[in-house]
């Protein structure tokens, strides 16, 4: 246990439990306590938040790729049908 | 109606910008390019939900194409219960489950098998990190961002198991809510965070491993 951690009273998360947490704390999941555990684990931990640091920016890089775009044939082959639909429903 | 090339680079249509009253009562003025525009925007998504259910590409197609149809004879019925676009997908994932069952012989889709922590064996017994993250954070903006790198991570992505996959885009990259996804996916809240987690964990780890 790193001195930082060592320090902190009771009963501290460790890293591999911080890592298993970490959605859970950003999307807001955890219940009081145990979120209070994982903000004092990575306020004391040095390398815990390089890791929160880097799942966001996965999450943001994640947000920046695009489907694979639906090809021409295929886009007008289904507006054709949409035409085709409502013209005789 | 914009037309398609001035979408913007992130690739969101102005159906996205519309409500759903205004976009079903363009579709059923028969307003085409509104029309296009949302199966631009939804195809992928629905290709994505139906390759869960039915075991090749050319009959999730077939499913996709039946799905439109069905939409379009539906909208009268659309009630604006739930959005349009959960709506649409869930007229997608009752096709695929029935197809998927007749061609599989099983109402049950493949799971995604066993899974491995990326992180496992970088822990010192004691219980913190014996090989950190690496810094890759610090690396400048311009490589962080770079469209290489956004391409890495859209490899990441396609190389997940099927249901880690289609979580991850749901949230991640199509920006659907926790509720949304769960809901539409039948998952539990919990299930849905554990497969969203996973593959977080991996695409990091994909991106710890490409910006060495």
């Amino acid at each position: 246990m790193s001195a930082g951690l060592n320090r902190l009273p009771g009963n501290p998360l460790t890293c591999p439990e911080l890592v298993e947490l970490a959605t859970e704390h950003l999307e807001g999941a955890l219940d009081a306590h145990t979120d209070r555990r994982v903000a004092e684990h990575l306020a004391h931990c040095p390398d815990c938040p390089r890791y929160v640091r880097q799942l966001l920016l996965t999450i943001e890089l994640s947000g920046r790729t695009t489907d694979d775009a639906l090809p021409e044939a295929a886009r007008a082959e289904l507006v054709e049908l949409f035409a085709r639909l409502h013209r005789q429903p | 109606m914009r037309p398609m090339d001035e979408r913007g680079i992130d690739g969101r249509s102005t159906v996205e910008d519309m409500g759903d009253a205004e976009l079903v009562a363009a579709l059923a003025a028969g307003d085409e390019a509104a029309y296009a525009d949302l199966v631009v925007l939804l195809t992928p998504t629905l290709l994505r939900l139906a390759d869960l259910y039915v075991p090749t590409r050319a009959v999730a197609e077939e499913v996709v194409q039946e799905t439109w149809v069905a939409v379009v004879r539906g909208l009268p019925g659309f009630e604006g219960r739930s959005s349009l676009r959960t709506w649409v997908c869930r007229i997608l994932l009752n096709r695929a489950r029935s197809v998927g069952a007749r061609e599989r012989r099983s109402a049950a889709p493949p799971g995604d098998g066993p899974w491995h922590a990326p992180e496992r064996g970088r822990f010192f017994p004691i219980g913190t990190w014996e090989a950190p993250p690496s810094r890759w954070d610090e690396l400048p903006e311009e490589r962080l961002m770079a469209a290489e790198t956004i391409a890495h991570v859209d490899q990441a992505i396609a190389a997940l198991p099927l249901r880690q996959r289609t979580v991850v885009e749901l949230r991640d990259r199509r920006h659907w809510t926790a509720a949304e996804v769960s809901e539409l996916l039948s998952l539990s809240d919990v299930n849905q965070r554990v497969l969203l987690h996973r593959a977080r964990r991996s695409v990091r780890a994909s991106l710890e491993e490409y910006l060495r």
